[in-house]
């Protein structure tokens, strides 16, 4: 008898096994893996804050990006040298500067776009012992701070453009790029393109004639040179440097907690460089479209420069990642398969974080023609390289920018004239400056940002995943913990007919006997 | 049918019986420990032993192990010179034979540092390398049973190296044909001349280990495609101090920042490849039998892999942990936000929820602005942030916050100090050696932030303000009282600065805190000299520190700038090129580690336009760093870690006793249960700098997608997430995890969340729930059950790949359930007749 109970116990004990391990799981196969290799860029400051979020992140897919923040200039030298395996610069090869024609590398390349952003006037000025956080310029002004034609922070030409503000008799100090830069190249093309008498005698008093577009900037006295957006930014992000202001992009605001300059447009409104600020802005933008060309995806920013719309920030751009299209002795196809996954990661998932950072999501027009680049780098995987599942925020149905198409209007009190806004901005956007608090309309409106578009509309004609929407706000975005499709499935169908033929098998083995005995036991017994 | 074929026909149904059962047994054994590996990655894995697999026979004068090497409790592995065969008439000999050679860890490895130590070597050569060196590196293992000089990342040394190094002593260069009588000069190591040119020359090529890229590996002349001098790992001379002692930490390189060796990359088989760290201790004798000193620079001159040096290895076999993510790119990212203090231990969650299918993207942004981002009304902010003290009653105004306890930690001043000692000193024994202890009190820390030593402002030694103030830390009477042995430096021996990054945190104002709360460093800071009549930079008294209660940066506030020569430009160089920011702690730690503090003095003409330039790191074995970091960072990469004092007035290294003193003395903040830091603690043993970071959840602003996948990390983060240790998912050494009641805090704050998922009470969420979109079909176990309230919940919450355990149950069951069906009845009547 006891060898009978031992018996039952032990196939119990031993269906409690395998129970459990089949509770244990669950889910469904994991894809392999790829092999990367590790990669190494350098280049743009600019978008150096973009970059190493992404390089952070890529980490969980095992992949190893190594980028130096040095500057464009140093990012296009070191890409034509062969010593990184991508370059980063917010200006193409083949421009003359300073007399230097920035010759073309002999390797084959492509330009592909990254990331957009707004270079921001990034400044520190207090006005009765407090900072002041809400400066507005107009174009002309900012280039006249930057040539030495205003000096003083009192200048009437400032104090017209901030009739809610009273500005200390302090110097301005412009804080310069002293090294060869792609934040100076876009800005020096604005003042070239947008205000060419006063940029054309400045260069011509610090004996630089007709510099126009230059990656270098043409300093004088009264002004401070520094290396690097972090050099800049954390120059003017000290107390004591009061007066100074630089150029930088957005989020080198954002990361020092400093307020950033905002900047009249062609509508008549003072914009700040956010992200829908930026996309709009970019609207105007002319892409070079000729597959033939040089400057292929290269930018004209006349447009942008000159955009009507109330909402666009005048000096937006993007940058690019230059990237080879051939193999050679340090660039292997191994890299190229890192490289254009790593690309194809920034231009989708990637463009996610820009706006938490400080930057613009790529609209789906740059998206797609990226897309097409980055193919055609070797080793790139085309069958994992596909609009249709690039989760960009920007994307829609329409193909509009839903970022651009629901940019929130300009507050009133950001249009040119006697009222202006007290809301402090970029990295000081929860202070505000003296006076009455104007309507943040701002807030209510991007409320509605997203309305029923983001990603989710590309879902409607692409087929990727399913929408959610959200019935108070609007808001609509893809389920996001579905990240294969077949993992919900896999158990829900899968998992439990396997379920179920185990519990049909433990009868099968436990019934039987224990009828029998049973039986048994009444026939003896009888 | 007879009686013997009756038995003989039970005995052979028996035995089916028992082989079938046994079989069945087996099946269910490995499906669960099949399920349980997959789900566990804290099960304790059995780690190979780490006893090379064969004796070394592959090479012609291959070493020969006499004693099989152990390893130690602690992971550590010694060997001594003699351990191994060696030949007793080389000239070598003598020099090498006291030499043992310890390393701190050599099983269960990841991308980290190790210590190498060593004693019973010959001093090194004053100043350069050129005698008496140990040059070390990493190498894969090929199953041969020892290290092949084809397969070391080894010829990539840094320019300064090189000038410090004997002709080809850094490379893999094998100079000329015969120079080495045990060298092979022929097949591989004969580099012939291009078409059209003479150059003729031999060297060990390197062979990468074999990947799904290349198959069967490639062979090449050209290592430069492989690795650099920027990416390599190779020491290419660690100096042994004059009692024979040396230390250095080495970078131990997996197969994602060196996958041409391929370390813990699973192989074709399965296999995880394991590697080799190889000591080439080198003496007085070149190979071809000359005196070091007889040479053009005086220098020992040869390769390392020169097969006479290669013969004087000591090489410590390596085993990896997998490096495999198993997660493929190309999920939507759930979005969050976070400090530097958890990025480290974020990556790892990462990863491990990453394999698990809930993806997650990771922004670091200071705290403010992670404040500001969680309940900002942009779409798509991320609405979970990791931060150290929660928003404040006005911020938080209108949202739904909570906050989970998630893991502690410590910011640090780690440094990597070799002993420079003046001629004649009695320490002069331990010159080259790593420096391990150093303490540093408030008021050393605000002088080092302000900019207050002569060292730290551009032409310091000639600014008025600065004239009464030491050159540096390491002529400060201060730190010369805390720090004796200092004393005994050569004098120009003075770190870089003190490495400080750029941008806001939190546990940067806590630093602030500590230096302000302390009336020697706030005196100091407010214009007090100290005892020897050191006084703050005017530029630092003026920002007026002790009364700026918001300070959560480091400033550079000194703007002299200076130029040597009439041909540099105005205005030369300033703070930011002679103390220039850190992107942030580990950048700091990476700099320190490399003795590169990034500083631009350099006028360089050749460049078109001219610019400042780096004037190169620190010498090897020369090294003075110091740098701002996280405890992690600086574990991470082997730099060691200063003692603070404390307002106590005691000495504290941050180690997790001391953490979790600290946090024991946090206090309130504005949000009941969420503690923060205090500048005042009373305990002994408190380390001032200790942080303890929440996640902090919007639920109202989350969806409920969102939130589900908020849920399963939050949930495996106070959990399994909680384990210290190199593997998937683990916290790295450095992190300390949640007690008790911080734990007991998580649990309730996430059963809010799951309160929330069941039963909405957010009217964001209501009005969603019907459709249907957001129901728990995203969550592949699909249980909303309130998991949080078992204390070892995650069993039944992480499901992992099922197959294995899954078939191995079917087979179990099948071995099991055929005879039931078959024989069921006989059986338990055979049991009934016994």
């Amino acid at each position: 008898m006891n060898i009978r109970r031992t018996f039952i116990k032990s196939t119990r004990a031993t269906l409690a096994l395998f129970l459990t391990g089949i509770i244990v799981s669950g889910g469904s196969t994991a894809a392999l893996a790829v092999d990367y290799v590790p990669i190494s860029g350098a280049g743009s400051s600019w978008s150096a804050n973009a970059i190493d979020q992404w390089r952070r992140n890529v980490k969980q897919y095992g992949m190893s990006v190594n980028y130096a923040s040095t500057g464009s200039v140093d990012g296009r030298n070191q890409f034509k040298g062969g010593t990184v395996d991508y370059g980063v610069s917010e200006t193409p090869y083949g421009l003359t500067d300073n007399g230097v024609l920035d010759e073309l590398p002999a390797r084959p390349f492509v330009y592909v776009p990254i990331v957009a952003g707004g270079t921001s006037f990034m400044y520190n000025i207090t006005s009765g012992g407090n900072p002041i956080t809400n400066l507005r310029l107009s174009g002309d002004v900012v280039t006249k701070m930057f040539t030495g034609v205003i000096t003083k922070w009192n200048d009437p030409l400032i104090a017209a453009d901030n009739p809610g503000l009273t500005l200390p008799d302090r110097a301005v100090v412009p804080v310069v790029r002293s090294d060869g830069s792609g934040s100076t190249a876009q800005f020096t093309l604005w003042m070239a393109t947008k205000y060419k008498s006063l940029w054309d005698s400045y260069c011509a008093k610090v004996g630089r004639n007709e510099c126009g577009q230059t990656s270098f900037f043409p300093t004088t006295a009264g002004m401070v040179a520094q290396p690097n957006s972090q050099g800049v930014s954390g120059y003017v992000a000290q107390k004591a440097n009061e007066g100074t202001i630089t150029y930088v992009e957005y989020s080198y605001a954002l990361k020092t907690g400093f307020p950033v300059a905002k900047i009249l447009n062609d509508a008549g409104y003072y914009v700040e460089p956010t992200a829908s600020n930026v996309a709009v802005g970019l609207l105007g933008a002319k892409i070079n479209q000729d597959k033939t060309s040089k400057m292929y995806l290269t930018q004209e920013l006349g447009g942008v420069y000159n955009n009507k719309d109330a909402r666009a920030y005048p000096l937006s751009s993007y940058s690019y990642m230059i990237v080879p299209t051939t193999e050679q002795s340090a660039f292997t196809t191994a890299k190229g398969a890192t490289l254009s996954a790593f690309a194809n990661y920034f231009l989708c998932e990637g463009q996610q974080q820009a706006e938490v950072l400080g930057y613009s999501p790529l609209p789906v027009n740059l998206v797609k023609v990226g897309l097409e680049q980055v193919a055609k780098i070797p080793g790139a995987d085309p069958s994992t390289i596909n609009i249709a599942k690039c989760n960009n925020p920007t994307f829609s149905a329409s193909g509009e920018n839903t970022l651009a198409k629901n940019a929130p209007m300009p507050d009133p009190c950001d249009k040119k004239g006697a009222e202006q806004c007290t809301a402090g901005t970029g990295g000081a956007a929860a202070t505000s400056t003296g006076g009455v608090v104007g309507e943040t309309t701002g807030t209510d409106t991007t409320g509605a940002t997203g309305t029923g578009t983001t990603g989710g509309m590309l879902g409607g004609t692409m087929g990727t995943g399913p929408t959610q929407c959200d019935a108070d706000t609007g808001t609509c975005s893809n389920i996001k913990a579905v990240p294969v499709a077949t993992t919900s499935l896999g158990w829900a169908a899968t998992n439990w007919i396997i379920l179920s033929v185990i519990i049909v098998l433990v009868l099968v083995v436990v019934v039987p006997p224990v009828l029998v005995t049973y039986a048994a036991r009444k026939v003896r017994s009888s | 049918m007879t009686e013997r074929q009756h038995s003989t026909r039970s005995r052979i149904l028996a035995m089916l019986l028992l082989a079938d059962l046994g079989l069945g047994v087996f099946f269910g054994g490995l499906a669960v420990s099949s399920a349980s590996a997959a789900e566990g990655e804290d099960t304790v894995e059995v780690v190979p032993t780490a006893e090379p697999t064969a004796e070394p026979t592959a090479e012609p004068v291959a070493a020969q192990v006499s004693q099989i090497p152990t390893v130690d409790a602690d992971g550590s592995m010694t060997i001594g010179w003699l351990d191994t065969v060696r030949d007793e008439s080389t000239l070598n000999y003598p020099l090498f034979q006291n030499l043992v050679v310890s390393v701190s860890q050599v099983q269960d490895l990841t991308y980290q540092a190790v210590k190498v130590e060593w004693s019973g070597g010959v001093e090194t050569s004053p100043r350069e390398l050129a005698a008496n060196y140990l040059q070390i590196m990493q190498c894969w293992d090929d199953g041969s049973g020892t290290a092949d000089p084809a397969h070391c990342q080894w010829g990539a040394p840094s320019g300064l190296s090189l000038t410090t190094l004997g002709d080809s002593a850094g490379s893999r260069s094998l100079s000329y044909e015969g120079a080495d009588p045990l060298q092979d000069y022929t097949g591989k190591f004969d580099i012939r001349p291009a078409p059209g040119e003479f150059d003729h020359s031999f060297g060990v090529p390197f062979e990468s280990s074999p990947s799904s890229n290349f198959p069967d590996g490639q062979s090449t002349q050209d290592s430069f495609q492989f690795f650099g001098a920027t990416t390599t790992n190779e020491i290419s001379g660690a100096r042994t101090s004059a009692d024979g002692t040396g230390s250095t930490s080495f970078e131990i390189q997996t197969s994602l920042e060196a996958p041409h060796l391929g370390c813990g990359a699973t192989q074709e088989g399965g296999e995880i490849r394991n590697c080799w760290l190889v000591v080439v201790p080198r003496g007085e004798w070149t190979v071809d039998g000359s005196y070091f000193d007889e040479g053009v620079s005086g220098r020992l001159m040869g390769s390392p892999l020169s097969q006479t040096n290669w013969n004087d290895r000591i090489e410590f076999p390596l085993s990896f942990r997998s490096v495999d993510s198993g997660c493929p790119i190309g999920a939507s990212e759930n979005r969050t936000t976070g400090n530097e203090m958890i990025v480290t231990a974020f990556s790892s969650w990462q990863s491990a929820m990453c394999a698990k299918k809930t993806v997650f993207g990771f922004s670091m942004i200071g705290d403010s602005e992670s404040r500001r981002n969680i309940i900002s009304a942009t779409a798509g902010a991320a609405r979970l942030s990791f931060i150290d003290a929660p928003l404040s009653a006005t911020e938080s105004t209108g949202s739904t916050l909570i906050y989970v306890p998630v893991v502690k930690s410590a910011l640090t001043v780690a440094f990597n100090i070799n002993y420079f000692i003046k001629g004649g000193s009695a320490l002069s024994y331990k010159d080259g050696q790593q420096v391990t202890d150093l303490t540093l009190n408030a008021r050393l820390v605000a002088k080092l932030l302000t900019q207050s030593y002569q060292d730290d402002v551009a032409d310091g030694a000639h600014q008025s303000y600065l004239s009464t103030n030491p050159t540096s830390i390491r002529q400060d009477p201060e730190f010369l009282a805390l720090n004796p042995e200092f004393e005994e430096f050569v004098n120009t021996a003075a770190p870089n600065g003190l490495l400080v990054p750029i941008g806001n945190e939190d546990v940067i104002a806590q630093l602030w805190k500590w230096v302000k709360s302390d009336e020697s460093a706030s005196g100091f800071l407010a214009g007090e000299a100290d005892e020897f009549g050191m006084i703050v930079n005017k530029y630092y008294e003026d920002l007026d520190i002790n009364n700026d209660a918001t300070i959560d940066s480091f400033p550079k506030a000194d703007l002299t700038t200076f130029r040597e020569y009439e041909y540099i430009p105005e205005p030369g160089f300033g703070t930011f090129e002679l103390r220039p920011y850190i992107a942030d702690f580990h950048d700091g730690g990476v700099r320190a580690y490399r003795g590169d503090a990034g500083i631009k003095t350099f006028w360089d003409v050749t460049k078109t336009p001219p610019v400042f330039t780096s004037p190169g790191a620190q010498l090897l074995g020369r090294r003075f760093m110091l740098t701002v970091t996280d405890v992690v960072t600086a574990n991470r990469l082997g730099l060691s870690t200063a003692k603070l004092v404390n307002p106590n007035g005691q000495a504290v290294s941050p180690t997790t006793e001391a953490i979790n003193s600290a946090v024991s003395e946090f206090v309130d903040s504005n949000v009941p249960g969420v503690s923060v830091s205090t500048p005042t603690m009373i305990k002994d043993e408190s380390y001032p700098l200790s942080t303890l970071t929440y996640a902090a959840v919007d639920i109202c602003r989350a969806t409920i997608t969102d939130l589900e996948s908020f849920r399963l990390l939050l949930l495996y983060v106070i959990t399994k997430g909680q384990k210290v240790g190199n593997g998937l998912g683990q916290i790295p050494v450095g992190y300390v995890p949640l007690d008790a009641e911080q734990r007991s805090l998580a649990k309730r704050s996430l059963s809010v969340i799951s309160t929330e998922i069941t039963a909405p009470a957010c009217t964001e969420h209501q009005s969603t729930a019907p459709t249907g979109t957001v129901t728990p079909a995203a969550t592949p176990e699909g249980s909303v059950t309130p998991l949080v309230e078992e204390p070892n919940g995650p069993s039944v919450e992480f499901p992992a790949d099922p197959n294995p355990a899954l078939q191995y149950s079917m087979l179990s069951a099948l071995c099991f359930g055929i005879p039931m069906i078959a024989g069921g009845r006989t059986l338990i009547r055979k049991a009934n007749d016994l």
